[in-house]
């Protein structure tokens, strides 16, 4: 390459790196979190259908208890 | 989705349905951003060189710098995080006006979401940092108003996890929110005001910027504040049902209580017949023994 095209374009390749490393850090963030946010709410999910199952299950026998 | 398709659904159901369809069309606006930028956008000129040539037809007198691309990713990120922790402490504003606990959780999640830009910003920008001034870090005002931004960010969390006291928690997170905030323009504002910093500005009325650099940078702003609200809402979602397994898990103890209870209550009942007939047979016992033996004579 020409000596002037070179010193033009010296600094583009070196940051080349730093600005893909940029845009996917970025993203990375954003798709941890989510991935956060989707584990957290399988989690809380069969948290309240265990929870709900159980309120029934205590509701159904104190009103078995009741009517006995 | 048709409008008539929306017809008689709630309003909150109704923005819960258009999360999907504004994140996607915030990716596609920042992917648009991105394209743009690298395609269209042109290089911005650095150092000077030793002498000028001309590159298809433009004469050149500056070496190109590619680093500057982060800035079309980078601002509308910290912008978005901006937005996020005003939208916080407006949530915490809402709370100690109403005392609702709703305020509270909307306001936990649009801190969670800031922390999560707060770290993507300070990524890109650290890079950047690296890349361009040769360090990892400078404490000139702009990185150090956002640090501290951070770290107030990072403390509401410490805060509330600090405290078990429901109301008090939600009380002093809100409060604290709101104090957090006030570095949020501040940090803005710190390289427009302090002549000494040297953080590029590069959202400004007089930056100048050709359209050809400006229309993608405004389309990536709009595309990164509509995946931050998508962010939010997701976020919201899951807070609100960790909120719901709390009040079922209370539920669930009121019950086990309330049954317990009733045990207890039944066992007390045949304690004191058992004991009534202990002392009726203690009080009438040896009379009726005698009544016996007189009627047996």
């Amino acid at each position: 390459m020409d000596a002037i095209l070179s010193e033009v374009y010296s600094t583009v390749l070196p940051a080349a790196p730093f600005v893909i490393a940029a845009y996917v850090g970025v993203w990375l963030v954003i798709a941890v979190f989510v991935l956060m946010l989707w584990g957290k709410q399988r989690k809380t999910s069969e948290d309240i259908a265990a929870l709900r199952e159980a309120l029934d299950r205590r509701e159904r026998e104190s009103g078995d208890g009741q009517s006995r | 989705m048709s409008p008539s398709a929306l017809k008689g659904v709630p309003v909150q159901q109704k923005a819960d349905r258009l999360v999907p369809i504004l994140l996607i069309a915030g990716v596609l606006l920042v992917t648009f951003d991105v394209v743009w930028a690298f395609t269209v956008s042109p290089l911005v000129r650095g150092a000077q060189l030793s002498e000028s040539v001309v590159i298809a037809g433009q004469v050149v007198s500056s070496k190109l710098l590619l680093s500057q691309k982060i800035f079309y990713l980078h601002v509308p990120v910290a912008i978005a995080s901006f937005v996020a922790l005003l939208a916080a402490a407006w949530q915490g504003v809402r709370f100690l006006a109403t005392k609702r606990r709703a305020f509270d959780v909307r306001a936990k999640t649009a801190m969670q979401v800031t922390l999560a830009l707060i770290v993507a910003t300070m990524i890109s920008g650290d890079l950047w940092t690296r890349f361009e001034w040769g360090v990892w870090w400078v404490w000139e005002p702009r990185l150090t108003t956002y640090f501290i931004l951070m770290l107030l960010v990072i403390a509401y969390f410490i805060l509330r996890n600090a405290i078990e006291d429901e109301e008090r928690r939600a009380r002093f997170s809100a409060v604290f929110g709101i104090i957090a905030a006030v570095d949020a323009p501040i940090s803005f504002m710190v390289t427009r005001l302090v002549p000494s910093s040297v953080h590029p500005v590069v959202f400004r009325t007089d930056s100048g910027l050709p359209p050809n650099m400006l229309i993608p940078f405004l389309v990536g702003m709009l595309g990164m504040l509509l995946v931050t609200w998508a962010l939010y809402k997701l976020a919201l979602r899951v807070n609100e049902q960790a909120d719901e397994v709390e009040t079922l898990k209370e539920q669930l103890e009121e019950a086990d209580g309330r049954v317990q209870r009733a045990a207890a209550d039944e066992a007390l009942e045949r304690l004191r017949a058992q004991a009534a007939v202990v002392t009726g047979e203690a009080a009438h016992g040896p009379a009726a023994d005698s009544n016996h033996a007189h009627e047996d004579q």
